[in-house]
Order: structure tokens, then C-alpha cells, then sequence
């Protein structure tokens, strides 16, 4: 377990909004009734820098962002079980380049789609209750990774279906994973968060042969020789209450509790002792009735900035680059007061989409002066 | 319905006799109780257009209604069992058949595992019951097992297939007076001479608690069970008892084939191959994820050197593979070390100080004697007078035999660790 540092005075960033930039609603759609969980722009092939997908209820949505605030209604998958409540969704790649969207839920099983032929390209079964997140590894899109209410977090290929690894057991997570996220450049690093209110630091270097195997792999999916990896290199501390979302930032992290706050800090590894480290909390960016946990932040591609809706549907705008914090902007809307569970900013950050307990979608476009 | 056992009092030895010379009906009465289950989901065509029949000529033929008295026959052809039915019911599957002559009819063509006499004296309608022995005999001798095709389809009220229905309706009655009518049924393919024929299936799920055979019951509800039998699994046999548990094999093979079984750990789906080999290797320890571990387990300590981490790592590992878990075992452990490594320990003078020190905190602790002691020692020095001579590597060799052979002291060493 990690120390957290002392001596570190970690900065606060003050509520007063900068109003360097503003955004206005720009459009609003009634997806349907059941609460949508999860929307997320593609950020993996330029092409499609406009189309984001939702989930929710038993259906994923792909809309495309039209100019002038319009959105257009792409296509739509609902699950053949009706109890399916999707909770993430994740954009990926086949090998061929061809755009896939992953989803998982209350089910457990990632159903792939392959958006091109609008058809099931796997169904991924294995984990043992919900799908609480599911990330796509930017380097290797047909890798993505899932976190899971049975404690456990599975790499997956998602081009020939194989769970190449499970990351769990005796120095695994002790309570529902919530979040996981890649590293941005190290491609064998990713960190995990939950209830167990740790952040988790794994490395799949030892197995990387595994991951190549995957590519390969003619032979019957569950014939696989999937590996368990039990210890992570990394535990943070660095939360007191449940941890619902994190992402790398560089080699720090963006970790929020349900404790009103986003932190910035920086675990600090020692070298060739795994599992030992301290994490120095730099920045703490509070985000106001924020304590009900599923509720997922979101960052540009070049992370300039991070937006994170609240249980009273305001939103939250922080620069990620400055020192100490600052307020870019506060959105609110009379009409919108109900819990916004993710929100998802375009590439370069001029758009904020909302989705809400309410099946509502809401845009937010930034006003040019 | 009154079901009355009307045997006479008799002796305790008598009682005893009676019930084991009864026993041979268990089998078809089971058979016909399955059936009847079945039918209650899955009604087929036969009872109901029956009842259809009944209620339009029940008034009728109420008069000709009344008691029927069932003398159960044992095989010298004593009376072990008395039974009363009222309205002309048939004792085996509780259908009302109304008039006595219904009765004969459907006794005759659906019971035909049974054999009866129809009497009618009087007041009295009396059926003698028997058990047709040579039934069973001659299906097994026949070859006749089939897979059980019939039962395991779902039976469609409405069906499309003109074949079936042809065959459906195809049922004829035979003339009375002959005990074993059912047999020249046309075709053989009536309703219940296809479940008759398929013996083996309902057979196999005898030995199942309780009255209702899951595995019937569930490929009867099941649309996608496509009645897929292996013909290893309804191979009759010749006798009886090895027949029943080949069957029970079978029963079990079925059932194996039916579900979908996962893998206890990654929870994947299993294929048919995996479910059938007899090794879960889900339960093994994996030794690569292991060694690993236990590599960086070690990394961690700063106040020991390499050559010690590298003896700790080679004896953990040893321990795991070879399931070292008793004190008892340790012994045996060093010997078997000490020659599995012997090679590393010779070729490396601080890790056979190791070995040393590790063996007299053994000793310390009381697990390993002077003479163990000894023992590893005389196996180290042994092999090193032999590479020291460097003229004769084949003690060496042998000593690799040994354990290419996985012999020590005739012990066992498994290089896998199974």
C-alpha cells in the first residue's frame, strides 16, 4: 500500500468560474425513458470524430454531431433481453481498421458490434455480474479492458473474442471495479479504481506474449491459455470513499470519489519494488453534489480541459492546465435537473454532451466571440 | 377414483413374497407413469380425442358404467394384488374409459407391456394382469434401442408436416382376443409402440429420484434439443446389471452433452471435448504466473542477496511442483533437491552455502535428521568427485536419468508438479 507524501501541500482550485470560455445549449433530445448510463465520442479514427454512442436501458445509440447544433440518430442496437441495462460503452477497432463499438452492462457479457455491417461481431462472456466500464486501448484498439462488479478486471481481444488476461485474486480489488483506463503511452501499464476506494496499477509486461498470442489464436476461443495476474505494481489510497472514474493524465491520474472532488496526483513507483510507492496529490478540483457514485467525468483528446456533470445536472468545465485549478465554466440549465451520469467532450473540447437519469441527451456547443 | 387394496391377510413371510413377485411390474408401471407425466404437459393425440369421444356418448353409456376389479398376476400366475376402479379407469395412467369394452381397447393398445385376461361374469368386470416378461427380453435381444426421437420432440398441437400426421392418425385396433395386438400394430408406428421402441431413453432415467425424469422433462420443453443420442448411449447390452450402469453412464453423458458448462475460473464456455476429457486444468497451479510471483515476491526483499534470492526462488518452486506440504515430506525434499538441482548447487559455490545453511535451519527446527543431512551431502560430493575426475561423466549422466526418469529412491519426482 502507498504512502501519500507529506509535506505536499496539494493545490485547490476555487469554484469561482474563470468564464474564459462559454457554451450554450444547442440542442436536446429525449432518447427514451430508462436512465442512460454511458455516451462517448470516438476518438480513435479521425474519420469519425463527430459520431459518439450512448447506452442505456437494453439499446446502444451512434448519433453523429451535425453543425449548428443538430445530431443526427445514426443507428440503434437494442439487446434481444429485454433486462440487459447497458452501463459503458467503448469505441474499438477490428484489425482491418473497421470502426466496432463495445458494450457491457448488468448482463456481464460485451457485445461487440461491428458498425460497418450493423451486425453482433462477438459476444464476450466470462465475467461473473455487471460491466461497471469497459476502455479500449488507444495503441491496440482490439484490446480493451473491463471492470466488473465480480472484483476482477479482463483484458480482452475483441477481433478473435479471447480473454487473454484477469486481473484479480490476492492483491486484486476487494470490492466492485468501477473504472479502468490505459495508460496513454506505455501500453503494458493501465490503472483501475472502486469501492474498495484503492487505485490499482497494473502491468501486463510479464504477460505480453499472451496479448500476442491473442492475435493468432485459430483454435476455440475457451481453449485459450488465459492468465491471472494477482498483484498490481501500484496501490493508491488516495480516496476515502468509493472511486467511480479515473484517467491517466500523462503519468498522472484523474481520480474522483464520491466525495465531491476530482484529484490530480502522481504515484511515484519504486524502482524494482512492485506494490511499494507513495502518490503526491497535486491538484484537487471540487465538483459540487457530486457524492452519489456512477457519476463519470470526461476529457478532451488533448486533455485541455475535464467536464463532469453533478446530481442536479450542472456541469463542471476545469482547465487540466493550470496551476493551481480553475473554473473554466458552469453549465446549468433550468431545465436541466436531472443526475447527469457522463458527459463527453469532443476532440477539441467545443463540444459537451450530457447524458441523464432522465434519458435525456444534452448538447452544449462553446460560443465563439 | 378409488384405489382399494383388497389383498387378503396374510402371513408376514407371505407379505414379503408378495411384494418381491410384484417387483416385476416396477418396471412398466414406472414406464406408463413417465408416459403419463408427460402427457399431462404435452397432451398427445390419443386421450384427447378420446375424452371428445367419451363426453358425446357418456350418457349413453352410463349404465354400462361401473367397478372393474384388477387381479395382479405374478409370474406362476398367483394373484399378489387386488385393485378396484370405478367408471371403467384405467389403473395405470387414471384414464376414464367409461364402458368396459373402452377399457379393453385402451388397456390393450397402450399397457402392452402388459398382458390381460377380460372376464365378464355377472356383476363383475375383471381384468387379470400380467406381466409380459419376453417384452423387455425381446427388445434387448432385438436390438431395437433406438434414440428416443418421439419424446424428445416437442409435439406441436399444430402440425405441418403431413408425414407426421399421417403417421399420428395411423393408429388401428386390432381385434380383442389377441393379448399382444399392440405388437402387429401397422407400421409399428403408433404413438406409443415409437415410445415403446425407444425403451432405452426412458430406461436410462429410471434410476432418477422422484417421479419426474429431468432429462426428459427438459428435452420435451426444450425446442433446440434436437434428440441428438450417440449411439454409444443407447447400445443395449446383454445383461441386465452391466446394462444399468452402462446406463447410468449414459444417463450421465446425455446430461453432460445438454448444458453449458463453464470453466471455473475464466468462466468461459466450455466445448463438448473439454466437458468430456477427464482434466479440468483450471484447478492446477499455474507454475509460469507462480514462478513469477514468487521472483517478484522476492524482489522485494532488500536484505538479502542475489545468490540467496535465487536459492529461495529454486526451493519454492520445488516445494510447489512437488506439493511439499507435511513436515513428513521434507526429508524426502532435500534428497530429492539435491539431486533434481544438483547441477546449479555445484556449479555455484555460494548457492550450495546456501543449500547448507537452509539445511541446518532444517535441522534447527527439527525437520531433517543428521542422516538426511548426510545424505544430500553424499549426493552433492558424490557427483562433484565425479565432474572433479572429469574422466567419467556417466555418473552424471545416470544421476540425470534418474531424474529424466522421474525416479528418486524409487519416489516419484513430477517435473510438471501433478
Amino acid at each position: 500500500m502507498s504512502k501519500i507524501a507529506l509535506g505536499n501541500e496539494s493545490l485547490v482550485g476555487s469554484l469561482t468560474p474563470s468564464n474564459k470560455k462559454s457554451y450554450k445549449v444547442t440542442n436536446r433530445i429525449q432518447e427514451g425513458k430508462k436512465p442512460l448510463y454511458a455516451l462517448v465520442f470516438n476518438f480513435l479514427d479521425a474519420r469519425f470524430f463527430t459520431v459518439f454512442v450512448t447506452a442505456g436501458g437494453n439499446r446502444i445509440t451512434l448519433y453523429n454531431c451535425l453543425e449548428d447544433g443538430a445530431i443526427s440518430a445514426l443507428q440503434s442496437y437494442s439487446d434481444e433481453d429485454n433486462l440487459e441495462s447497458f452501463y459503458t460503452v467503448s469505441w474499438a477497432c477490428g484489425v482491418n481498421g473497421k470502426p466496432f463499438v463495445a458494450a457491457g452492462g448488468v448482463k456481464g457479457i460485451i457485445r461487440v458490434i461491428d458498425v460497418d455491417n450493423e451486425m453482433i461481431h462477438k459476444s464476450l462472456v466470462g465475467h461473473g455480474d455487471s460491466v461497471n466500464e469497459i476502455r479500449t486501448q488507444p495503441l491496440k484498439p482490439q484490446l480493451v479492458i473491463t471492470a466488473s462488479k465480480d472484483e476482477s478486471v479482463r483484458l480482452w481481444n475483441i477481433e478473435t473474442g479471447i480473454c487473454i488476461l484477469i486481473f484479480a485474486g490476492a492483491g486484486g480489488h476487494r470490492y466492485e471495479v468501477l473504472s479502468v483506463d490505459f495508460h496513454p503511452s506505455d501500453i503494458y501499464r493501465f490503472a483501475s479504481c472502486g469501492m474498495d476506494t484503492t487505485i490499482k496499477i497494473w502491468s501486463m509486461k510479464e504477460f505480453w506474449t499472451y496479448v500476442e498470442k491473442s492475435f493468432t489464436w485459430t483454435d476455440d476461443p475457451s481453449k485459450f491459455p488465459t492468465k491471472f495476474v494477482q498483484f498490481p505494481v501500484f496501490t493508491a489510497s488516495v480516496h476515502t470513499n468509493y472511486v467511480d472514474c479515473n484517467r491517466w493524465f500523462g503519468d498522472f491520474i484523474l481520480s474522483k470519489s464520491v466525495d465531491n472532488e476530482i484529484l490530480l496526483w502522481e504515484p511515484q513507483l519504486k524502482e524494482n519494488s512492485p506494490g511499494e510507492g507513495t502518490s503526491d496529490v497535486l491538484q484537487k478540483y471540487p465538483i459540487p453534489m457530486c457524492d452519489i457514485w456512477f457519476i463519470k467525468f470526461s476529457c478532451d483528446l488533448h486533455f485541455n480541459a475535464v467536464a463532469i456533470g453533478n446530481q442536479e445536472g450542472k456541469i463542471y468545465v476545469w482547465d487540466l492546465k493550470s496551476c493551481p485549478p480553475v473554473l473554466i465554466t458552469k453549465l446549468s440549465h433550468t431545465q436541466s435537473k436531472s443526475v447527469i451520469r457522463q458527459t463527453a467532450m469532443s476532440v477539441d473540447g467545443s463540444t459537451i454532451l450530457a447524458c441523464c437519469e432522465d434519458g435525456t441527451i444534452w448538447r452544449w456547443d462553446v460560443i465563439t466571440k | 377414483m378409488c384405489r382399494q387394496n383388497c389383498r387378503a391377510k396374510s402371513s408376514p413371510e407371505e407379505v414379503v413374497s408378495a411384494d418381491q413377485n410384484l417387483l416385476v411390474y416396477s418396471k412398466p408401471v414406472r414406464l406408463y407413469n413417465v408416459l403419463h407425466l408427460r402427457s399431462r404437459t404435452n397432451p398427445s393425440f390419443l386421450p384427447r380425442t378420446l375424452s371428445y369421444a367419451i363426453r358425446a356418448n357418456g350418457k349413453r353409456k352410463s349404465r354400462n358404467t361401473g367397478m372393474v376389479v384388477f387381479n395382479y398376476k405374478d409370474c406362476n400366475d398367483t394373484i399378489q394384488k387386488t385393485e378396484v376402479t370405478e367408471n371403467c379407469s384405467c389403473p395405470f395412467c387414471f384414464m376414464r374409459c367409461d364402458s368396459f369394452k373402452g377399457l379393453q381397447l385402451h388397456l390393450s393398445s397402450t399397457h402392452d407391456l402388459f398382458e390381460f385376461e377380460f372376464t365378464l361374469s355377472g356383476e363383475y368386470q375383471t381384468v387379470n394382469v400380467s406381466v409380459k416378461l419376453d417384452a423387455f427380453r425381446f427388445e434387448e435381444e432385438e436390438n431395437k434401442f433406438e434414440p428416443f426421437s418421439f419424446c424428445s420432440k416437442p409435439r406441436k398441437r399444430r402440425q405441418r408436416c403431413g408425414r407426421r400426421k399421417a403417421r399420428r392418425l395411423n393408429v388401428r385396433f386390432l381385434p380383442l382376443d389377441s393379448p399382444d395386438l399392440a405388437n402387429h400394430t401397422e407400421n409399428g408406428t403408433t404413438l406409443l409402440n415409437n415410445g415403446y421402441r425407444g425403451l432405452g431413453y426412458p430406461e436410462a432415467t429410471f434410476g432418477m429420484p422422484g417421479n419426474t425424469p429431468p432429462a426428459i422433462a427438459r428435452s420435451s420443453l426444450d425446442s433446440d434439443a434436437k434428440a441428438v443420442l450417440p449411439t454409444e448411449a443407447v447400445v443395449p447390452a446383454t445383461k441386465t446389471r452391466k446394462l444399468s450402469a452402462e446406463r447410468s453412464e449414459a444417463r450421465s453423458h446425455l446430461l453432460l452433452q445438454k448444458r453449458q458448462f463453464y470453466h471455473s475460473h475464466k468462466v468461459q464456455p466450455m466445448t463438448l471435448e473439454q466437458v468430456m476429457s477427464d482434466r479440468d486444468s483450471e484447478d492446477e497451479v499455474d507454475d509460469d504466473v507462480a514462478d513469477f510471483e514468487d521472483r517478484q515476491m522476492l524482489d522485494d526483499f532488500v536484505d538479502v542477496s542475489v545468490d540467496e534470492k535465487r536459492f529461495m526462488h529454486l526451493w519454492n518452486s520445488f516445494v510447489r511442483k512437488q506439493k511439499i506440504l507435511a513436515d513428513g515430506h521434507v526429508p524426502w525434499a532435500c534428497e530429492a533437491f539435491s539431486k533434481f538441482h544438483k547441477q546449479e548447487l555445484l556449479g555455484c559455490k555460494p548457492l550450495s552455502w546456501c543449500w547448507r545453511m537452509f539445511l541446518i535451519k532444517l535441522w534447527n527446527h527439527g525437520l531433517v535428521d543428521a542422516t538426511t543431512i548426510n545424505n544430500c551431502n553424499l549426493i552433492l560430493e558424490k557427483c562433484d568427485n565425479n565432474s572433479d575426475s572429469n574422466n567419467n561423466n556417466s555418473s552424471v549422466n545416470d544421476h540425470q536419468d534418474d531424474i529424466n526418469n522421474n525416479k528418486v529412491d524409487g519416489m516419484d519426482v513430477d517435473k510438471d508438479g501433478k
